[in-house]
């Protein structure tokens, strides 16, 4: 093995981080040639998420402060007039009242306007179904078996999408593409970054955990019931049970395997390692193989990968944590979640969002019990609600979204505050993906992604004026270049 | 602002529905601001007085009423007793109608046992089908769309190339004869798929049949007509469409397919109303002149389909603009919801406020020459709605409706689910007392 390489699989050894060097491009990029099988888990992780492409964020971030302007945090308050600092892509500080003299700063008048979180959608599948709707762009849903835990979101995301460009256009900055829900397990997703890149890769989001698609409900049913099952919720479960305890067995084997290779090192003075015999016999200390898939499903039992799960109804969610349970893991967002309301108390307990939508409900029967109160009755009872858009046209107003469960949950007398609702979009997002340390709120050391309103942001009538994302300008009501390839020489701007 | 049709047969079709059971004779709504038909809101504080009995606007005033409120909830107007309700610092507009719907017709979406806007099979032309023959007065998905402020619906077809009768319904009463209107109002088509020419050549042929049938009705019953692309019950639905310039409604976005289709209707003198028009604001001018009504489309901004790629955020200002008749729709059973969002977005993005409220109330009048509504005067037709504020805020909403006078509850399914689930933890129904 490459020594620079073996080094790097040693500092990597032990550590979960599974996007190793997302963001890093280049690394390695000398490496020409065959390449030798990966000998732990995180060799493999770090191999898998290398990038071709240059950082797309090149370019000083704006050094300005948006002043005058009433600010929302997200965090709790609002600050009316307040002010944000933004340098070097992060919030630098922020305040109430005049802002302060800023060396260097350009000051920008934002009164009369509303300065708010950049906007974080759990649940889109631009890219993987992109504008406009073909046969041939149809990525989402790898629906050759109710298993596809070895696919990623991201290798169909389409960087052309034009609805990326017009999600920021409202106020979108984060973004986490979803395989679709025809699998238990459908793959991964991918937490990304709403800025124009070449490939999808550069557009993730630095730091962001994994993701993992899982369905319950009538979606597999549907697809799978006439080509070997699932065909009933019964399979639904036995199909997850079945992938997890095949993914225990795996991550079991590493486990094993790495102690012995801690043994070894201790005792390697002493032993001589056995090689492989010239007859091609097994090599007992070679490693398992690394499985792209099999990987996704050990990842979701160490934690390393966050589980969003498409689920409708109250009783199927229960179920799914039943297997979490199980088998030891966490669920951290359900999506949809229409009956989430009947079971809020649990979710609440347990720590696991539910991110929904407004007013959907009826278009089939799991989601024939959707009320336009779910977020508003889980914020009540402390869990964490989530609005989603799903939606290439709903994620261009997500902030209308918010607004309308918003509004339902206020005029049933339900007690939630802007604040709650603007988390929804916000914060909220930002934990079930595990960014929240890094976005969803405005705060001192947070990345600038930021949007300025042209009025309350729950306003029907509010559009956004600009949108930040790292402290840069990638939306302008004024003035906006075209992001897509397929939009230009159209004549439509 | 567009000239307003004149008053039709359908005056009589709607107006003299049944009403439901009244749960008072007469209501003041005392102080409201009123919208009239072309959207704008009165100056002054108005007070209205509706009747369940005839189901129409009693009495209106703008200054001194002839009354006064009293106690439970009722008051006087001359020297009757009524309900009262005090109205000020809100809006009264009449109810919304969403011109392309399936309320009543599609209860679970996914469920084909629930489905009855298509009847399926290979005939591509169905132009006797009706599917409000099949409109469920008990439908769940009713109260939430009449919580919302709508309070009539358009019940479409769909399916094949001549989908059928898209006819009236009012989101009242516990049976069809008490909500939907006695005749159909317009003729669903579309292009079919494949060329689009082709589906224009076939409707072309489907239409000449038409003509040809209704000028030899007793040839063709000896059998001595060619064979025609129709049976003769759909033969006989397509006459009003040749004859009496019933509207047919196509779906189109296409630039391309909104110009052919106009030289289409040109040529054959069909009244026109597009579905869709994510493209329509380029051929504002022409689709004026021709008086052709576009049901929009303001959320589709960004190519959903390749027949969308020059939607614009503005494209329904523009349209207004030119002088054509607009109007908004959910096109989904359970998305009414949407139906005033659409409107407000339309608004932010440069519609007048008025043309909005306008396109809401008086839209399907406008496109489809029916007459059910006039402003809020005397012998109008009392459906109306009581809203908080603005009704296209997201933060406003219809705290009162009432249809044909009476007021219609807005508490539905969703509500009692609401109900039943405020309080947790611990199981929904509790044990049962021994009696």
């Amino acid at each position: 093995m490459h020594p620079v390489r073996l080094l790097a699989c040693a500092l990597i050894l032990g550590a979960l981080p599974a996007v190793a060097s997302a963001g890093d491009p280049g690394a390695d990029a000398e490496a020409a040639g065959p390449v030798a099988p990966a000998r732990s888990r995180a060799e493999g992780a770090e191999r898998s998420h290398r990038q071709v492409e240059p950082d797309p964020a090149a370019g000083p971030a704006l050094h300005v402060v948006l002043a005058g302007g009433t600010v929302m945090t997200a965090a709790g308050t609002v600050h009316a007039p307040g002010w944000v600092h933004l340098e070097d892509g992060r919030i630098a500080a922020l305040g109430a009242g005049e802002a302060p003299s800023i060396p260097g700063a350009r000051v920008v008048d934002v009164s009369g306007r509303f300065v708010t979180p950049g906007l974080v959608d759990t649940h889109s599948h631009l890219g993987v179904y992109p504008s406009p709707r073909a046969k041939a762009h149809s990525d989402g849903n790898e629906a050759v078996a109710p298993t596809t835990a070895g696919v990623w979101a991201e290798n169909a995301t389409w960087p052309q999408d034009p609805g990326l460009e017009r999600a920021v256009a409202g106020g979108i900055t984060t973004l986490q593409i979803l395989p679709g829900s025809a699998n238990l397990i459908g793959g991964r997703g991918v937490v990304l970054h709403a800025i124009p890149a070449r490939g999808a890769r550069a557009m993730r989001f630095p730091g962001a955990p994994e993701t993992v698609k899982m369905a319950c409900g009538e979606n597999p049913k549907r697809v799978y019931g006439q080509k070997g099952g699932p065909q009933t919720r019964m399979g639904n479960v036995y199909g997850r049970r079945k992938a997890f305890l095949a993914a225990q067995r795996y991550l079991d084997g590493w486990l094993r395997w790495e102690a012995k290779q801690g043994d070894g090192d201790e005792k390697k003075k002493k032993k001589k390692r056995k090689r492989k015999g010239p007859k091609g016999g097994e090599d007992d200390e070679a490693p398992p193989e690394w499985d792209p898939a099999l990987e996704t499903l050990a990842g979701i039992l160490t934690g390393e990968i966050l589980v969003q799960t498409h689920c409708y109804r109250a009783d199927d969610m229960l179920g799914v944590l039943q297997v979490a349970d199980e088998f030891g893991f966490r669920v951290r967002s359900f999506h949809h979640a229409l009956e989430a309301y009947k079971i809020r108390d649990i979710l609440a307990e347990r720590e696991v969002a539910s991110s929904t939508w407004a007013d959907w409900w009826g278009f089939k029967l799991e989601a024939y019990d959707g009320i336009p109160y779910n977020a508003a009755l889980l914020t009540e009872s402390g869990a964490i609600a989530i609005i989603h858009s799903d939606s290439s046209e709903g994620i261009q107003r997500l902030n209308q979204e918010a607004s309308k469960a918003y509004w339902a949950g206020r005029h049933a007398g339900i007690d939630v505050s802007e604040n709650d609702a603007l988390r929804w979009i916000t914060a909220n997002p930002a934990w079930a993906l595990g960014v929240d340390g890094e976005v969803g709120t405005l705060e001192a050391g947070k990345r600038a992604d930021v949007v300025v309103w042209d009025g309350h942001p729950f306003s029907i009538y509010t559009r956004a004026t600009w949108v930040f994302v790292d402290g840069r300008l990638r939306w302008s009501v004024d003035e906006q270049p075209l992001w897509s390839d397929f939009e230009l020489g159209r004549g439509l701007r | 602002m567009r000239a307003l049709p004149s008053i039709t047969t359908c005056v009589a079709l709607v107006a003299t529905l049944p009403a439901p059971a009244p749960a008072a004779d007469c209501t003041v709504l005392h102080g409201g601001r009123v919208y009239d038909l072309e959207g704008t809101l009165s100056a002054e504080p108005n007070h209205l007085v509706i009747g369940a009995d005839r189901g129409t606007v009693l009495a209106r005033y703008a200054g001194e009423f002839p009354g006064a409120p009293g106690e439970g909830g009722e008051g006087t107007w001359e020297d009757r007793t009524c309900a009262w309700i005090d109205a000020s610092g809100k809006q009264i507009a009449r109810g919304f109608v969403d011109p392309v719907s399936t309320i009543g017709l599609i209860e679970v979406g996914l469920e084909s046992g629930t489905r009855n806007q298509d009847p399926g099979g290979p005939e591509i032309v169905r132009a006797s089908f009706e599917p409000a023959e099949a409109y469920d007065p008990s439908s769940v998905v009713i109260a939430a769309a009449r919580r919302q402020g709508i309070t009539s619906v358009v019940l479409h077809p769909s399916g094949g190339m001549v989908a059928g009768l898209a006819t009236w319904v009012t989101l009242a009463g516990d049976t069809q004869a008490d909500a939907v209107a006695p005749a159909p109002l317009a003729m669903r088509m579309s292009l079919t798929s494949g060329s689009r020419a082709g589906g224009l050549d076939r409707l072309r042929d489907l239409l000449a049949d038409v003509r040809d049938y209704e000028a030899n009705r007793s040839a063709y019953d000896r059998n001595g007509r060619r064979e025609y692309l129709a049976s003769k019950r759909d033969l006989e639905g397509l006459v009003p469409v040749v004859r009496d310039r019933m509207p047919v409604v196509i779906g189109a976005d296409r630039a391309a397919d909104i110009e052919a289709l106009l030289r289409f209707a040109g040529e054959e003198k069909l009244r026109l109303v597009i579905d869709g028009g994510a493209e329509a604001h380029l051929l504002a001018a022409e689709l004026a002149a021709a008086d052709v009504a576009v049901i929009v489309r303001p959320l589709v901004y960004g190519a959903g389909s390749f027949d969308q790629i020059r939607a614009r955020r503005d494209g329904t200002k523009i349209l207004a603009e030119a002088g054509v008749t607009i109007l908004f729709s959910a096109r989904s059973a359970h998305f009414a919801r949407k139906l005033r969002q659409l409107a407000g977005n339309a608004v932010r993005e440069g519609l007048p406020h008025a043309e909005a409220m306008s396109a809401l109330t008086a839209g399907v009048d406008l496109a489809f020459g029916t007459i059910g509504h006039t402003d809020l005067k005397v012998g109008a037709l009392a459906d109306l709605v009581l809203w908080s504020g603005d009704p296209l805020e997201i933060a406003s909403r219809a705290e009162r409706v009432f249809i044909r006078g009476a007021e219609v509850p807005v508490d539905g399914r969703q509500e009692a689910l609401l109900e039943r689930y405020r309080t947790l933890p611990g199981t929904p129904v509790p044990a049962l007392e021994l009696p």
